[in-house]
């Protein structure tokens, strides 16, 4: 046994350069699998964080056409309903139209109760309530662009017209790493006082209201209870889970995440050729040693598990190695990625599958070489140049 | 075929290993090409034999018929009463384990393992304990006069020395036979001189059957019975001296 893994290892370092360069493709080839994975598995981090016993009313006929707010009252009155809030997708731009996060207006005081996740110190919380130009920011986004309690800044708006000042109250944490700190929450109040004088059409709506429902089991009979309310008025309401909000949302991008998917396990597989082609030529240079060790009495089996284990060693040293990078480049690449992906934690699954892939990597890639190494008959081993 | 002289009890020691009726051809393509055919000698314990011939009338064919890593078409090879012939893979092997020592014509050991190691690897085959292993090794190099190289590898040794240590390798098991192809082939004339007289040692002392396979003269000149598998239509076997 030792004898065994003093000759897998040397064998290992025995071509250093060849080795090395099948490492560094391994390396990449993991880590990329593991980044694209947590990539993909962000995007539906939503739809894991959603609170079962939350919906969401929207308009029936799309995402984007509001809701008057008087519904609020008549969605309190339905049985089963706790809390109702509200909040808005204001859609503003921060002083170039690249610098994307998101902004929602939000009725401060109901909202923050309804939605804990969001952590606010109580003077912030003070504050915000207090300052009706008030806002507060995600602890992401405030790191990005330097705003700090006490600034005054400026957004462009798309959806409602103008441009709108806010004072910065203070900075929010998440509860957990999934919770999106890079957004900006501000009050309804001053929006809608704000419109009623700029642009009177859109005052007194709100884009979707978020209802806490009492007991879970009557979460179903709660959304219908909703939507029947307002069935055959101007407005009709579509009222699902956050989950299943959360489900329609990341729909319109499946098919970018079916892509990212694919691409990592073409990854794994381009991998698996050049592994394959490594130990392919390091067996064929030594068939004679493998012929040498048989005629000692060595069985094929022997030989067999001297490419086995020479290949999933590598495999493993370039899987741990990129399994170990992956954290710290999926940080830097949601930092590069600005807002668009709030954290890229990786998580133990894709960490399990990393490894995975690398050990499939290291016994696929050794199977044609090991059958070589123990079918080749002594005589022609002998023969082979070494 | 025909066997002439076949030479009896010359040294009065049983037979170790029966050829009879041996033929082994190979196909290249389409093409069947005969080596042997109806090969049948004795070789008797104790004994050092070498077998000459000119390249490619059969003598290393020969020789991995009786080293158990060729198998022939027909006949049967027995080692010390056992048919080798009709042992399947797997025990094969474990005979070859036993039984046969292998000195190559370009020693063959594991470039990545040291002397010792080398050495020492046949014996992992075998339930021994890492020191006993450790110490028959050292044993088997201090024969071949190597006791200050146990720690280089292959490739900080010079051709002769690494044959010296193939020999230890062969040895170290105490097999029933030990089988050369060209031992000498690769080797200056002094390092030749050397391998070849740690084998008549090796034979004379302590009694070790050798067959080995050269086409020097000067090689074969260390054995004690030579030998020629000549090519006519089909190979034959001429005893060319008795010592
Ligand atoms: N594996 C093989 N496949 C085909 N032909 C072979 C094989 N081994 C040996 N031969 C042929 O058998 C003949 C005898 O070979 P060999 O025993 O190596 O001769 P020698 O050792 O006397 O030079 C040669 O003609 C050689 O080409
Ligand atoms: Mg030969």
């Amino acid at each position: 046994m030792s004898q065994w893994l003093t000759l897998v290892a040397r064998n290992v370092l025995r071509q250093r350069l060849r080795t090395s360069l099948t490492l560094v493709g391994l390396i990449v080839a993991i880590l990329a699998f593991g980044v694209l994975q947590t990539v993909v598995k962000t995007w539906y981090a939503g739809v894991d964080g959603a609170v079962p016993s939350r919906l969401l009313t929207r308009n029936a006929v799309s995402f984007a056409l509001p809701l008057p707010k008087s519904y609020q009252k008549r969605i309190a009155a339905v049985e089963g309903v706790r809390r109702v809030t509200h909040l808005s997708w204001f859609g503003g731009v921060y002083k170039d139209s690249k610098n994307f996060f998101p902004q929602f207006a939000i009725d401060a005081a109901s909202y923050l109760d309804m939605f804990p996740e969001i952590l606010v110190p109580d003077e912030v919380r003070r504050a915000f309530l207090h300052e009706r130009r008030g806002a507060i920011v995600g602890r992401k986004l405030a790191k990005r662009y330097g705003f700090k309690p006490g600034d005054v800044i400026q957004l462009r708006g798309t959806i409602y017209p103008g441009n709108w000042e806010f004072l910065i109250c203070g900075v929010f944490d998440g509860r957990d790493p999934k919770t999106d700190t890079s957004q900006l929450f501000f009050r309804w109040d001053y929006l809608n006082e704000t419109l009623r004088v700029r642009s009177k059409a859109q005052a007194d709506q709100v884009g979707v209201f978020a209802v806490d429902v009492a007991g879970l089991d009557s979460v179903a009979d709660v959304s219908q209870a909703i939507d029947q309310v307002f069935r055959n008025s101007l407005a009709e309401t579509l009222t699902e889970t956050e989950r299943a909000f959360q489900i329609g949302f990341v729909k319109q991008t499946e098919a970018i995440l079916i892509s990212i998917r694919v691409v990592s396990f073409v990854v794994i597989f381009i991998i698996l050729a050049v592994m394959a082609n490594t130990m392919a030529m390091t067996a064929r240079e030594r068939l004679r040693e493998y012929a040498t060790l048989k005629a000692i009495g060595f069985s094929p089996g022997h030989v067999a598990r001297l490419i086995l284990g020479e290949s999933i060693l590598i495999a493993s040293v370039g899987g741990a190695v990129g399994i170990g990078l992956t954290p710290p480049v999926a940080a830097h690449l949601a930092e590069l990625s600005a807002t668009l992906f709030p954290t890229l934690i990786v998580s133990a699954n894709t960490v399990m599958l990393q490894a995975l892939a690398a050990v499939v990597v290291g016994i696929l890639a050794a199977v044609l070489p090991m059958r070589r190494a123990a079918r080749v008959s002594i005589v022609n081993g002998l023969r082979a140049l070494g | 075929m025909t066997v002439l002289h076949l030479s009896e009890a010359r040294t009065g020691e049983e037979v170790l290993i029966a050829l009879s009726d041996v033929s082994k051809s190979y196909r290249r393509g389409a093409q069947i090409v005969p080596v042997l055919s109806g090969l049948t000698f004795d070789i008797r314990r104790k004994e050092f034999l070498a077998l000459m011939g000119p390249s490619g009338s059969g003598k290393s064919t020969m020789l991995n018929l009786i080293a158990g890593i060729d198998s022939p078409d027909q006949g049967s090879i027995k080692v010390g009463g056992e048919d080798i012939t009709l042992l399947p893979e797997a025990e094969l092997a474990d005979w070859r384990a036993a039984n046969v020592g292998f000195i190559f014509q370009f020693y063959n050991l594991m470039p990545v393992l040291t002397a010792l190691e080398n050495v020492e690897l046949p014996l992992t085959l075998t339930d021994l304990g890492r020191r006993e292993r450790r110490d028959r090794a050292q044993l088997a190099l201090s024969l071949v006069g190597l006791s200050d190289r146990v720690k280089h590898l292959p490739s900080e040794l010079s051709g002769g020395q690494q044959q010296r240590v193939a020999i230890a390798r062969a040895i170290v098991t105490d097999p029933t036979v030990l089988v050369a192809d060209e031992p000498t082939g690769d080797l200056d004339r002094q390092s030749a001189k050397e391998v070849l007289e740690i084998m008549q040692r090796l034979n004379r002392d302590m009694g070790k059957t050798i067959v080995m396979v050269t086409h020097d003269h000067r090689a074969a000149a260390h054995a004690k019975r030579i030998m020629s598998l000549e090519k006519g239509d089909l190979s034959y076997l001429v005893e060319q001296r008795l010592e």
